[in-house]
């Protein structure tokens, strides 16, 4: 299963990448939603870990450029950060993303939203 | 003058009274006179009478009669000679003549009766001289009654003008006095009665607020002085209510504006604070997200490998683990320092300090910040002789967030600290300069970039650790050194952050 990871913490990053890589997956670091996007268009990812708080353009607008784009709409978003309150939750909801989780990652959790999209 | 009219009207109609009623005495005189000549006028017509027998040879009985006759109407003559006055005049000289005709009849008829009563008639001359002084005397009371008569209606018609003038004068007073009491009341209804009715209408404007304008008008010009004084003392006063009225509602308008910004501010600040706690959570979920993640990383590696062959990768973990937690406690020192600072809990250990020391001994950390987005650090040490008396701990806490901000906000190009001295009228002040060649700030994010709480707009947005608390904090301890903080900057082209304070201890000589 190919991932892909957007985050803009290189300390993040690479915690969580090495984490999935450990479960077996395929992860593809982005450090900016610009790069993601990029990427997207040219790799079929199977999942997208999206972090919100991003440099430039946002986790949500990013979001709802992939959903608007019918090339990548298919493509499950999983929202991933640590604006924690409800109406974060929401606004990702509404942005387009599949799911949310919050930070501190509790990994068995990402792990079961990701298996939901296999 | 009603009074006067008044009087005078009443003191003629009561003159006239009076003559009415004196003539009214006149006339019962005129008809006593009249009376008294008819009961005369009797007397005398039997006297006559009594005399004729006489003549034709009565007694002394008869001669005595006659005497008595003559005697009462000599008596009744008397009598009416007492009302005699200025009208009775005409009846005087008749009178006179009348008495000595009388007395002369009464000497006959004594004579005849004399001669009678001794059987010698009186002589012939005698007797005819007797026949005509009676009837002479007979046709003077007729005419005398006459005369009477005629008087009395004279009297009677005077007495009618009399009562005529009296009716005629009474009605004139009581026309006249109705038309002073009319004239008056005209004269009371437009002197008073409209100036109070006036007063009145308007007073009852003014108190049905809105309704009276700030200069009430009357159409009324009295000539009573305290009603003109009351008139525009009346409208001085609704010009003072209304002027005290405008400044009440000016006063309200500012109050409510004052308060409506007051509630403003408010409502902003609250907001600002739920964002704070909004940003907080997440500034301190990102190193708890490595710190546990990185954690539970190595925990993994460890089950996995067994043994410690992978060391070096491990120790890199561990080191993220230990940054994530600083950077964690970092954000948890200054929330605690904002609000001890808020809560006025700070206390201040002031120590003597050569300035170059102490800038000399910040640089060591000055470097490190300005190393890790390649920034050259330019550093202006002040002269050794200058000495200062200040907490140190929380002078370098001040200096080390600004330098540390300027390090963040600036890549590739240049940090400069330098130290000045500025002469103020009652000591020197020191300026600590931090420029740096940096993003800079726009005029809407510095105007609030010392308020606690406060967030920069997404320009300026943090990306590395911090709480935004930093400057806030930078600019309280500052304040509670005695000095300031201030800021000057361009977006674009760099900023300027400088700490000034006042030397307390002066120069010392090294």
């Amino acid at each position: 299963m190919h991932l892909l990871l957007v985050e803009d913490n290189p300390v993040n990053t690479e915690m969580l990448r090495k984490r999935l890589l450990r479960r077996g997956y395929t992860v593809t670091c982005a450090n900016s939603a610009e790069d993601g996007i990029e990427l997207v268009l040219e790799t079929p990812f199977n999942v997208i870990l999206m972090d919100i708080g991003l440099p430039g353009i946002d986790g949500l607008e990013a979001t709802r450029r992939l959903k608007a784009n019918s090339q990548t709409s298919a493509i499950p978003v999983i929202a991933v950060t640590a604006h924690a309150l409800e109406a974060d939750r929401t606004a990702a909801l509404a942005s387009g993303c599949d799911d949310f989780t919050t930070k501190p990652i509790i990994i068995e959790s990402l792990i079961e939203k990701i298996e939901r999209f296999r | 003058m009603l009074c006067l009219f008044g009087l005078i009207g009443i003191g003629l109609v009561v003159w006239r009274l009076l003559f009415g009623i004196n003539f009214q005495e006149k006339t019962l005189k005129d008809q006593e006179a009249l009376r008294l000549t008819q009961e005369c006028g009797g007397y005398v017509s039997n006297a006559l009478l009594c005399a004729d027998l006489v003549l034709s040879g009565g007694n002394t009985y008869l001669a005595n009669a006659t005497y008595g006759y003559v005697e009462k109407s000599l008596e009744c003559l008397s009598r009416l000679r007492t009302y005699s006055n200025a009208q009775y005049k005409l009846v005087d000289p008749i009178f006179e003549s009348d008495l000595k005709l009388i007395t002369r009849t009464i000497q006959l008829s004594t004579t005849v009766s004399t001669g009678n009563s001794q059987g010698v008639p009186a002589p012939k001359d005698q007797q005819e001289l007797y026949l005509v002084a009676t009837e002479r005397l007979v046709d003077m009371f007729g005419d005398t009654e006459e005369k009477i008569e005629l008087i009395s209606q004279d009297n009677r018609k005077e007495q009618e003008v009399i009562w005529k003038q009296f009716f005629i004068l009474t009605g004139v007073v009581t026309i006249g006095f109705g038309v002073i009491v009319f004239a008056s009341w005209r004269m009371q209804t437009s002197t008073l009665a409209v100036p109070i009715k006036q007063l009145a209408d308007k007073t009852r404007l003014a108190i049905d607020e809105d309704e009276l304008g700030p200069k009430p008008e009357f159409t009324f010009q009295s000539p009573i002085t305290e009603i003109d004084d009351l008139r525009s003392h009346f409208s001085l006063f609704v010009e003072r209510i209304y002027e005290n009225k405008q400044e009440l509602e000016e006063t309200v308008e500012k109050r409510t504006f004052e308060l409506s910004n007051a509630l403003d501010i408010a409502i902003k600040a609250n907001d600002t604070k739920t964002t704070f706690l909004a940003n907080m959570s997440h500034e301190l979920r990102t190193p708890l997200n490595a710190i546990i993640g990185y954690s539970e990383l190595c925990l993994e590696e460890l089950e996995d490998i067994g043994d410690f062959s992978n060391v070096e990768e491990i120790a890199t973990y561990i080191g993220h683990v230990r940054q994530s937690g600083l950077n964690l406690l970092y954000q948890i020192n200054d929330v605690l320092d904002i609000s001890k600072i808020e809560s006025g809990n700070i206390d201040l250990a002031p120590q003597n300090l050569v300035l170059k020391q102490f800038l000399e001994d910040i640089l060591p950390e000055a470097h490190i910040l300005a190393e890790r987005k390649q920034n050259r650090l330019i550093v202006n040490l002040p002269d050794e002789a200058i000495s200062i008396r200040v907490d140190p701990g929380k002078l370098r806490q001040v200096l080390i967030n600004i330098i540390g901000n300027a390090c963040k906000f600036t890549e590739n190009g240049e940090v400069i600290i330098e130290a000045s001295f500025e002469p103020k009228p009652r000591q020197q002040w020191v300026n600590f300069n931090i420029s740096d060649s940096g993003i800079g700030i726009s005029d809407e994010d510095i105007e609030g970039i010392f308020s606690p709480y406060e967030q920069r707009s997404s320009s300026r947005k943090l990306r590395e650790e911090g709480t935004g608390l930093g400057l806030a904090i930078s600019q309280r301890l500052s304040r509670l050194l005695g000095g300031n903080i201030s800021v000057k900057s361009k977006l674009g082209s760099g900023s300027t952050f400088t700490v000034s304070l006042p030397i307390v201890v002066d120069h010392l000589t090294s």
